[in-house]
């Protein structure tokens, strides 16, 4: 469904990679080669390979971190080497791994870097700054005059995701954000994520190297290997329709419980096909399958009405088909598809 | 004993006064030069790696020459007096403070530089907002071990006629009074403990975000 919405505004893709590829000095082989994709304004894609697939490199060309050795990419349009490399990074946020907050400074000074470089007035500066740390859940009264060093590592990549998004980025480029973090707290971060995610519809390129965090975060997800793109495409496409060994290889490895845990109830929607009644139980779009199994469970319902953002019902999912999906034969999404 | 430390103090306070001043003139010109010298060509050698090892060579191998002779080396070349006391010293405390100054940029985490230009930063403000802060510390510990180091060489420089405290060591051997020798030589010793002390004040407080 998001997919509908994101043609209609669909005017300019926001990123464009054209035949890229990246050959580091004194390597043999390119560690990019020949790629070529989309984003569009409000798509949240992750980037999945494994290590020494070219995806972290992929992620640092769109910020020219890394130089691309030939092809190009277009960023709302235009050709990023025809564009000012200060300006232009401004409106790119930048998360990674290691964090790097600016140990010297605040947590209100580093969210607040950008915008000051910009030259914006400290009154907006400082509302900005508690947007952002209460968007991020951190009480900005309690977090504004901390120094980072003062603070656990989910807390820091909380801060880091407010000062990426400080500026109002029109692309956030995330390398593997919450990879150094606990598991529970990689959830809660992933799950604060998709919600900020949708709430600013921010389009994001996502690199993992975790096939779960790869599937439940992106819209779509682009499957890296010896630098070449394997698959580009929804996380349930994917899973049924790999482009080839490599890909079906890499979700075989994944039994039903875990599908279950990184698809939602959208993508498995089928038409509705009847008039809604009042008594009907009704579940959100972005609900994750293993919950709709267990409300299954829990209710006995035959079927669920899926509603979308504004709880307009959009679709149906009922239990026969629910099963056949959970065991991964075809006839599961066979419905799904003609919907979309 | 005691007495006669007094006695010579009493007499010679001008004298003694005069030399505190030349002493900590001689340690503060050489130290600032040393930062000024030190800091760039430390920065120099963090940014061009081609230049970083002969650098560092260069001043290691200086480093290893004892004051004295470097001192005494002075003479034929620049002469004696105050002049030659200061260039010797200076580059006395150059190799401190470049290879701390040197430690303190390699010791940034390469994240935070990496996010810095990330955030379309350009080349000056990442090195005098996010670089230098964050090798404050490392800099001030080179600071701090010049500054102790520059305050013992003075005391040497008066063998080249640059005056300061280590005339009163001189004339107190020569004269074999331990008085004049311990005024000397106790002087220098609370000039080395009060500036490392201060110095060290003032490192505790440039890491205080820590």
């Amino acid at each position: 469904m998001t997919m509908d919405l994101n043609q209609k505004k669909n005017d300019v893709p926001v990123l464009k990679f054209q035949r890229v590829a990246k050959r580091f000095p004194n390597a043999q082989i390119n560690a990019v080669n020949d790629v070529s994709f989309s984003v569009n304004r409000g798509d949240f894609i992750t980037i999945l390979g494994r290590s020494g697939s070219g995806k972290t490199t992929l992620l640092k060309m769109v910020n020219r971190i890394h130089e691309m050795t030939a092809g190009d990419i277009f960023f709302e349009g235009e050709n990023i080497k025809n564009l000012n490399l200060q300006d232009y990074r401004r409106r790119v946020g930048y998360v990674i791994q290691q964090i790097g907050l600016f140990p010297h400074m605040t947590v209100a000074e580093n969210i607040a870097t950008v915008p000051s470089v910009l030259k914006w007035e400290k009154t907006r500066i400082d509302t900005r700054v508690d947007v952002l740390l209460t968007l991020v859940g951190l009480d900005p009264a309690e977090y504004r005059n901390r120094y980072p060093g003062k603070l656990s590592g989910g807390q820091q990549q909380r801060v880091g995701l407010a000062r990426a998004m400080a500026a109002e980025p029109d692309l956030m480029l995330m390398d593997e954000p919450f990879g150094a973090l606990d598991a529970i707290t990689r959830q809660t971060l992933q799950d604060e994520l998709v919600k900020i995610q949708q709430k600013l519809n921010t389009t994001i390129l996502f690199v993992t190297h975790d096939i779960q965090e790869a599937f439940k975060l992106g819209d779509r997800v682009i499957i890296m290997d010896e630098g070449e793109i394997q698959q580009y495409a929804t996380p349930i496409n994917i899973l049924f329709e790999p482009a080839n060994d490599f890909v079906s290889q890499l979700v075989s490895a994944e039994d039903a419980v875990q599908k279950l845990k990184v698809l939602r109830a959208g993508a498995i929607a089928s038409d509705l096909g009847f008039q809604t009644k009042s008594g009907d139980l009704r579940i959100d779009k972005d609900v994750y399958l293993d919950k709709v199994l267990a409300r299954f469970f829990e209710t006995r319902a035959e079927y669920f009405v899926v509603t979308g953002k504004d709880g307009q019902p959009i679709g149906q999912i009922s239990w026969e088909q629910f099963k056949n999906f959970a065991q991964f034969r075809k006839d599961g999404v066979d419905s799904k598809k003609e919907a979309v | 004993m005691r007495a006669d430390i007094a006695e010579y103090f009493l007499e010679n306070q001008d004298r003694y006064f005069e030399a505190i001043l030349t002493h900590l003139k001689i340690t503060g010109i050489a130290v600032v030069l040393g930062l000024l010298v030190g800091i760039p060509l430390a920065v120099l050698s963090v940014k061009k790696e081609k230049l970083s090892q002969p650098l560092l060579h260069t001043f290691s191998l200086l480093k290893m020459v004892p004051a004295l002779a470097a001192l005494m080396l002075a003479i034929p070349l620049i002469g004696t007096g105050l002049l030659p006391a200061v260039i010797v010293l200076t580059l006395l405390t150059v190799p401190v403070i470049l290879i701390n100054t040197c430690l303190g940029f390699q010791e940034i985490d390469s994240a935070i530089v990496e996010s810095a230009h990330a955030m379309g930063f350009g080349k000056a403000y990442v090195l005098f907002k996010i670089e230098f802060p964050l090798a404050l510390p490392l800099i001030l510990t080179g600071l701090r071990t010049a500054t102790v180091e520059v305050i013992a060489g003075a005391t040497l420089a008066a063998y080249i006629g640059s005056g300061g405290l280590g005339l009163f060591i001189m004339t107190g051997i020569g004269l074999l009074r331990w008085d004049i020798l311990l005024l000397g030589g106790g002087t220098v010793a609370a000039l080395s403990i009060i500036a490392d002390a201060a110095l060290a004040l003032v490192s505790r407080r440039a890491v205080q975000y820590r």
